[in-house]
């Protein structure tokens, strides 16, 4: 479903990613691994539409679409989602506000009428309850003084909520203790079918304890150096990323 | 009398007098019509306002003149001066307007009135209305002053607000015009002791509006919170120009000013804290927040201080900026399009103001309407 061929891009003089290339199939649960500055989350934001990079060369298709060619929210409504490192705060909107423009902008794309305000309730419900995320946090501003595990737990209900064909989660573990790790983790394998495929950025194995991935990749000096079963995951938590060769950046 | 009057033979104040720098009439005069009409205002229907709740007392004027048909409560009384008192750079401008001045005095069973200060859409009219408002001591009350319609008259309008000691009062002032027309408002308030007011200002409508307030809190332990927002388009102008003035001790007073201004729009924002040698413990702080959406909107933004007594609490602070990108990009990759998510945006900016408004449902018919506004300007 997503085929990226030797992708190149840089930020103002620096190129980040030197030649990317990954196959994704309709299901799968990819890990991409790497250490710090190697260009894991430039991958995931590039992929979601960012217009901070520079793409210089290479393609992405996504399905029968030219990736790259679309706005950001062309590629949420074609199912795309990205998970930020950094969720940002939108004081005095509320998350039902934004989850209720963002699931009828995704039916409007798909020529459906809006979704009735019971449906969305249901839907939002559901996820809110896996999530662990009360009802009061539902109504206030998105992320609005949230600390960073509910950011975060906050990102894993949107997507439960928009059922994403491709969920990109750039560095959801991150400043998670062990139970919210959790209940992040289960939010993931609920999404988890034939119908939705994941891309898990991490820095950790840990996440993948919790979260079985079918492929792991390591992501170094902007190209994947190393691809292999949840086994290589293993190999990396004993090791570190010192032991790839090409990997010219020091382990976190 | 003539029916007519051209705004050339009227003495505008020019931008030589300090309060009048940032909008200057003899230079706006050059865009008002040819001539003001002075005539007796008709409209077929009322018009409609944005508050649809009850209050125990409507009332409404059309280009200045009280309409008693459409309003219901008991109507107010004569004003004893709609002349040019305590405003000498507006007396040649007073002097060529329809002029009425009412006052109103308010009883214990007026928990809420409604006033609507419509302009008429079918001539340009010139009005001065002044009204006094008398709030007794221990009142609660809740005031809703819309001003709407209009072509390209200029209306002139001075309310002022006399709280009794303990009183309180929720002022919820919104300003939504058509395009052409310009206002000048003046409001006086005078807070006996620990008397409240508490004042939500939103503008969106009109070519060009402004507004001279002077809060004053001559009693101890007064209160005054002045939240005001506006959402600004193509080549609005609005201008507050507010003075707060610290007379008695214990008093609070709070300044929030936000403006969202877009196109070649113009916000402009003078807030000034007066604290008198008497007034020991008071605590100020005004807080002044711009968001510019092109390259071609201004703000002019300032908070000003002087103080006399030394033991006093008082701070400022003013900011502009722009929608965030980081923000923009977030909603995006939900789905929201480049202009539902500048939406959401800007009413985030505005929320801050919009809740100060404690009916729900007129904050929701506002918050609709500025948002509606400003989608209407030029993505930049």
């Amino acid at each position: 479903m997503l085929k990226i061929e030797n992708l190149t891009a840089k930020v103002q003089d620096k190129d980040i990613l030197k030649g990317i290339n990954l196959s994704i199939g309709p299901g799968e649960v990819h890990a991409i691994m790497g250490p710090n500055g190697s260009g894991k989350s430039t991958l995931a934001n590039i992929l979601a539409g960012r217009d901070s990079y520079e793409i210089t060369g290479g393609n992405v298709r996504f399905e029968d679409q030219d990736l790259l060619e679309l706005d950001p929210e062309e590629r949420a409504c074609a199912g795309i989602f990205l998970g930020f490192q950094y969720p940002v705060e939108i004081p005095g909107v509320s998350n039902m506000t934004m989850l209720k423009a963002a699931v009828n902008a995704r039916r409007k794309a798909q020529g459906q009428d809006e979704a009735t305000p019971l449906e969305l309730l249901q839907k939002v419900k559901k996820a809110a309850e896996t999530m662990q995320v009360a009802d009061a946090m539902l109504q206030r501003g998105v992320n609005e003084g949230f600390s960073g595990g509910e950011k975060k737990r906050n990102e894993i209900l949107q997507m439960l909520v928009l059922e994403p064909k491709l969920a990109i989660l750039d560095e959801t573990d991150s400043g998670l203790d062990i139970d919210a790790l959790k209940v992040v983790s289960d939010g993931v394998n609920a999404l988890r079918s034939p119908d939705h495929s994941v891309i898990l950025v991490t820095h950790y194995q840990r996440l993948l304890d919790h979260i079985k991935p079918d492929f792991v990749h390591v992501l170094a000096g902007g190209r994947i150096v190393e691809s292999g079963g949840p086994e290589l995951a293993l190999t990396l938590e004993e090791k570190g990323y010192a032991w790839i060769g090409e990997s010219q950046q020091a382990p976190a | 009398m003539s029916d007519l009057i051209a705004p050339s033979n009227i003495r505008w104040p020019t931008r030589k007098q300090e309060a009048w720098k940032y909008t200057d009439l003899a230079a706006w005069s050059k865009l008002m019509p040819e001539a003001f009409s002075l005539a007796q205002p008709h409209a077929a229907a009322r018009p409609d306002s944005l508050w649809q709740g009850e209050c125990s007392r409507r009332l409404m004027w059309l280009d200045g003149q009280f309409q008693a048909d459409w309003s219901q409560g008991l109507a107010p009384g004569d004003g004893h001066d709609a002349d040019s008192a305590g405003n000498p750079a507006l007396s040649d401008m007073i002097t060529h307007s329809r002029r009425r001045a009412h006052s109103l005095s308010l009883g214990s069973d007026d928990n809420c009135v409604h006033l609507v200060l419509a302009q008429s859409a079918d001539q340009d009219a010139l009005s001065h209305l002044v009204v006094d408002i008398d709030i007794p001591a221990n009142a609660e009350i809740t005031l809703i002053e819309e001003h709407l319609g209009g072509r390209a008259g200029l209306a002139s309008t001075q309310i002022n607000l006399n709280l009794g000691e303990n009183a309180q009062v929720h002022h919820v002032r919104l300003q939504y015009t058509s395009g052409q027309q310009m206002l000048i408002g003046g409001q006086h308030a005078r807070l006996a002791n620990h008397a409240r007011l508490f004042q939500t200002h939103v503008e969106w409508g009109g070519r060009m509006s402004r507004l001279h307030s002077t809060l004053a809190l001559q009693g101890q332990g007064a209160e005054c919170h002045y939240y005001a927002l506006s959402g600004l388009t193509e080549r609005q102008h609005v201008d507050h120009q507010v003075e707060v003035r610290h007379e008695a001790a214990h008093a609070i007073s709070r300044l929030r000013a936000r403006g969202i201004v877009g196109d070649s729009a113009r916000q402009v924002f003078n807030g000034k804290v007066y604290v008198a040698r008497d007034a020991q413990k008071t605590d100020s702080d005004q807080l002044l927040r711009n968001l510019l959406l092109s390259d071609k909107a201004e703000v002019d933004a300032k908070p000003e201080l002087e103080i006399y007594a030394d033991d006093v609490r008082c701070a400022h602070g003013s900011t502009v900026g722009r929608l965030d990108d980081a923000a923009l990009f977030y909603l995006r990759s939900r789905g929201l399009d480049r202009t539902q998510a500048r939406r959401l945006l800007m009413l985030s900016f505005a929320e801050r103001v919009l809740r100060e408004i404690g009916n729900e449902d007129l904050r929701d018919r506002t918050r609709t309407a500025i948002a509606d506004h400003l989608s209407l300007q030029t993505p930049a």
